[in-house]
C-alpha cells in the first residue's frame, strides 16, 4: 500500500480553505495551530464523531503539516497491534529523541579535556539542579537504545518484514543498529573516569588487528598511541555532531521507506487461515488522525514517566575515580554490548575474533534479506531459522558471560577476597559499615585461636568480619594456616584509615606470604 | 469512552504523574546537591590520603610528623607559619605545597635535609615532569 503518493489522488486536499462563515480569532489560531483542523473538528475527533467539513481536514491535515506529511495518512488495523511490533520502532525513535534533548543539555556543562571532563562532571552532579537526572536519564536511554534496536531487529527477522521493497528498509535499519552502539561506545568515554579510560583504550586498541591498516587505524580512533586529549575530542565530536548527522539522516531514510513501501501486516494476516470478517477487520484502515496520533502522544507521555521514574528511583550512573593511565584496574570490563566481543577473543587472536567474525557478522545480518528464500513468513514454517536464531541468542549470551572479567581470569586468592570485600571502585562490604561502628583497633576474624580478640562494636563491623572470615575460608587450600587483620586507625579528624592484612603459609618459601590493602574512609562519604 | 478518550484520560494521569515526579525531585534538588558536593569531597580527601600514603609517608612520616634528617614534617606549626617566609615564596601555602610536589626539589632549604649533593632532594611528582600523579 502506497501511503505517499507524490501524484496526490485528492489534490482537493492542498486547496485554500474556504470557510463556509466567518471565524473569530481563536478558530483561526487553532486551524493554524492544528494543521488546519478547526475547534469543532477537535471536538469531533475527541468525541468519535464523523468529520465536519469537507474536504476532509483529518486527511488534509497531512497536506499542510510538515511534521504530518512524513506520516502514512491511514494504516492497517493489523500492522498497528502492541502484539506485532511492540512499539519497539517507536519507541527506539523515542529514545533518540530522548538523548538529542538530554545530550544538548549535557553539552551545556560538559569540557571535552582530560583536564576538566572529570571536573565538569562533578560540577553537573553537585552544582546543577536536576543534572544527575539528567545524566542518568541519558545514559538510562542510550542503554534502553541499544535493546530497543535490537529487539525491533529481531522482530523484524522473525516476522520476515523485510520482503520485497523492505530488503533495502533491513540494511538501513542494521546500519542504524551499528551506528546506536557507536554512539553508545563514543559516549562510553565522556566522563573520563577509570572506568570509560580503560574500556575505550582496550576498545580502540582492537583496531590495530585490522590487517595491513591496524595501526593507522588506531591513530586515526585514538588521535595518538595513547588514549590522551586527541581521543577524547575525536570520540566526543563523533559523539555529538557525525554520528548523530548520520542516525538522523539514516532514521530518516529508513522511516520515508516503512511509510513509502507501507508497513507490513502480521505473518498470521498474510498466509493465515481467517474469516472474512476477520481479514476485514484486519485491513481495516485507521487514519492516523485522531485514534493513532493521540496513541502515540500517550505512549511518549508513558515513555517519558517510565524513564524518569527509572533514572529517578533505580539508577545512578557510574561515576568512577578519575582516569588514571598508570594505574591499571584489577579488572577492565567492557561494556556489557561489547561483552560478546570481549568473549571471543578469550577464544582466538585479536584479528580474527575481534574484527573479522563480527564484522561477517554484520555483512551476514545485512544481507540476510538478499539471501532468504524461505517464501513463507510463518515461524512453524521456517523450523532452520528458528533453531538458527535460538543458537545465535544463545550464543551470545555465552559469549557474554565468557567476556566478563571472572570469567577464565583468575586472580591471586588473596586479592579476590580484597576485591570482594574492599573493591577499587564502589563501596563493596567494607566501606558500607557506618562511620561510627569503626572503632579503632586490631581485629582478626581468622587465626586468631588462643590469643585474646577484640570484639567488634556493632552490628555491621561484626557481619562484616563474619564475611571476611568466610572469604578467607574459601580458599582455604590455596591459602593454608591463614590469618586475617582488620586494622582500624583514625589518623585524623573524621578520617578512619582501615587495613585489610592477610598471611598464609607457601610451601615453596620458608617466609609467610602478606597481603595488605589499605583503604581511607572519611565520615561524609555517603554524604552525611 | 471510546479509545481516543482512553488514551486521552490515560495521557492526563501519565502527565500528572510525571509533574508530580519532577515536583517531588524539585525539591529535593538542594539537600540532594548538597550531600553530592559533601560525599565528592570526601572522597576527594580518601584519595589524597591514599596518594600521601603510597608516596609521601616514606619520608614525611605517615601522621606528616616527618622522618628524621630524610623529609621535613608538613603538619607542625612551622611548616603553616614560618615555611614560606623561609622560603621567600609570595604566594600562599597551598601553592607552595602545589609547585613542590609538582616539580620537586632539586636542592634542600634547611641543612638538616641537604642530603649529599649528588641527587636532588625531592623528585617531580607531576606527570608531565615525569612523575605519577595528575595535576589535579
Amino acid at each position: 500500500m502506497n501511503n505517499l503518493n507524490f501524484t496526490d489522488p485528492q489534490p482537493e486536499l492542498a486547496e485554500p480553505l474556504k470557510p463556509t462563515k466567518p471565524e473569530n480569532f481563536l478558530q483561526r489560531s487553532v486551524r493554524a495551530l492544528a494543521a488546519g483542523l478547526s475547534p469543532a473538528e477537535l471536538r469531533a475527533m475527541i468525541n468519535g464523531q464523523e468529520i465536519t467539513e469537507r474536504p476532509n481536514p483529518r486527511l488534509r491535515a497531512h497536506v499542510l503539516s510538515f511534521l504530518l506529511h512524513i506520516r502514512p495518512r491511514t494504516y492497517a488495523q493489523a500492522s498497528t497491534r502492541f502484539s506485532y511490533t511492540f512499539y519497539l520502532g517507536f519507541f527506539t525513535v523515542f529514545c533518540f529523541f530522548v538523548e538529542l534533548i538530554t545530550g544538548i543539555i549535557l553539552m551545556v556543562y560538559y569540557v571535552p579535556t582530560p583536564e576538566s571532563a572529570y571536573a565538569s562532571m562533578l560540577r553537573l552532579m553537585g552544582e546543577v539542579p536536576f543534572g544527575e537526572l539528567v545524566r542518568d536519564v541519558h545514559r538510562l536511554a542510550a542503554e534502553a537504545m541499544v535493546v530497543l534496536t535490537f529487539l525491533h531487529l529481531l522482530r523484524t527477522f522473525l516476522t520476515v518484514a523485510y520482503r520485497n521493497h523492505h530488503r533495502f528498509t533491513w540494511v538501513t535499519g542494521v546500519a542504524l543498529l551499528f551506528l546506536t552502539v557507536a554512539l553508545t561506545y563514543t559516549g562510553y568515554l565522556l566522563p573520563w573516569d577509570q572506568l570509560a579510560y580503560w574500556a575505550v583504550s582496550v576498545g580502540s586498541g582492537l583496531a590495530s588487528g585490522v590487517p595491513w591498516l591496524g595501526d593507522d587505524l588506531t591513530l586515526i580512533v585514538r588521535g595518538a598511541v595513547e588514549v590522551g586529549a586527541d581521543g577524547l575530542l575525536r570520540f566526543y565530536l563523533l559523539h555529538v555532531v557525525l554520528l548523530p548527522v548520520l542516525a538522523g539522516a539514516i532514521i530518516s531514510a529508513h522511516y520515508y521507506r516503512v511509510a513509502r513501501h507501507g508497513l507490513t501486516l502480521p505473518p498470521s494476516v498474510e498466509e493465515g487461515v481467517l474469516t472474512p470478517e476477520q481479514r476485514q477487520i484486519a485491513t481495516r484502515r485507521i487514519p492516523f488522525l485522531p485514534s493513532i496520533f493521540t496513541h502515540e502522544m500517550l505512549l511518549v507521555l508513558l515513555g517519558t514517566l517510565v524513564l524518569f521514574a527509572a533514572a529517578y528511583f533505580f539508577y545512578d550512573a557510574p561515576l568512577q575515580s578519575h582516569a588514571n593511565p598508570q594505574q591499571t584496574p584489577q579488572q577492565i570490563e567492557a561494556p556489557w554490548f561489547f561483552l560478546w566481543v570481549q568473549g571471543l577473543l578469550k577464544y582466538g587472536d585479536k584479528t580474527l575474533m575481534g574484527v573479522v567474525v563480527p564484522v561477517l557478522a554484520l555483512i551476514g545480518l545485512a544481507a540476510w534479506p538478499y539471501l532468504d528464500r524461505n517464501p513463507s513468513r510463518l515461524l512453524r514454517k521456517r523450523p532452520l531459522v528458528v533453531a538458527f536464531t535460538v543458537i545465535l541468542l544463545a550464543g551470545l549470551a555465552w559469549l557474554s558471560y565468557v567476556g566478563t572479567p571472572a570469567y577464565g581470569i583468575q586472580m591471586p586468592p588473596a586479592v579476590q577476597i580484597a576485591q570482594a570485600l574492599a573493591p577499587e571502585e564502589g563501596l563493596g562490604p567494607l566501606r558500607s559499615i557506618p562511620y561510627a561502628q569503626l572503632t579503632p583497633g586490631v581485629y582478626q576474624p581468622v587465626g586468631a585461636e588462643g590469643v585474646a580478640r577484640i570484639e567488634p562494636d556493632g552490628i555491621a563491623l561484626t557481619a562484616f568480619l563474619d564475611e571476611y572470615s568466610t572469604q578467607v575460608g574459601r580458599f582455604e587450600a590455596q591459602m593454608p594456616e591463614a590469618q586475617a587483620f582488620l586494622i582500624i586507625e583514625e589518623p585524623q579528624q573524621d578520617l578512619k584509615k582501615l587495613i585489610l592484612r592477610i598471611l598464609w603459609s607457601d610451601a615453596a618459601s620458608p617466609e609467610r606470604e602478606t597481603f595488605e590493602r589499605v583503604i581511607f574512609l572519611h565520615r561524609s562519604r555517603n554524604g552525611e | 469512552m471510546n479509545r481516543l478518550q482512553r488514551d486521552l484520560a490515560f495521557g492526563l494521569i501519565a502527565s500528572l504523574a510525571l509533574a508530580s515526579m519532577l515536583v517531588y525531585s524539585l525539591l529535593g534538588q538542594e539537600e540532594r546537591m548538597q550531600r553530592w558536593r559533601k560525599s565528592s569531597t570526601a572522597r576527594q580527601i580518601e584519595a589524597g590520603a591514599q596518594v600521601y600514603s603510597n608516596h609521601c609517608a616514606n619520608c614525611h612520616g605517615s601522621n606528616g610528623g616527618g622522618v628524621g634528617e630524610l623529609g621535613p614534617g608538613l603538619a607542625d606549626a612551622h611548616f603553616f607559619d614560618e615555611r614560606l617566609e623561609e622560603v621567600g615564596w609570595q604566594g600562599t601555602l597551598e601553592e607552595f605545597v602545589r609547585s613542590t610536589t609538582a616539580s620537586g626539589r632539586v636542592t634542600a632549604t634547611r641543612p638538616l635535609y641537604a642530603g649529599d649533593g649528588s641527587a636532588v632532594v625531592m623528585s617531580p611528582w607531576a606527570m608531565e615532569n615525569g612523575g605519577p600523579l595528575r595535576t589535579d
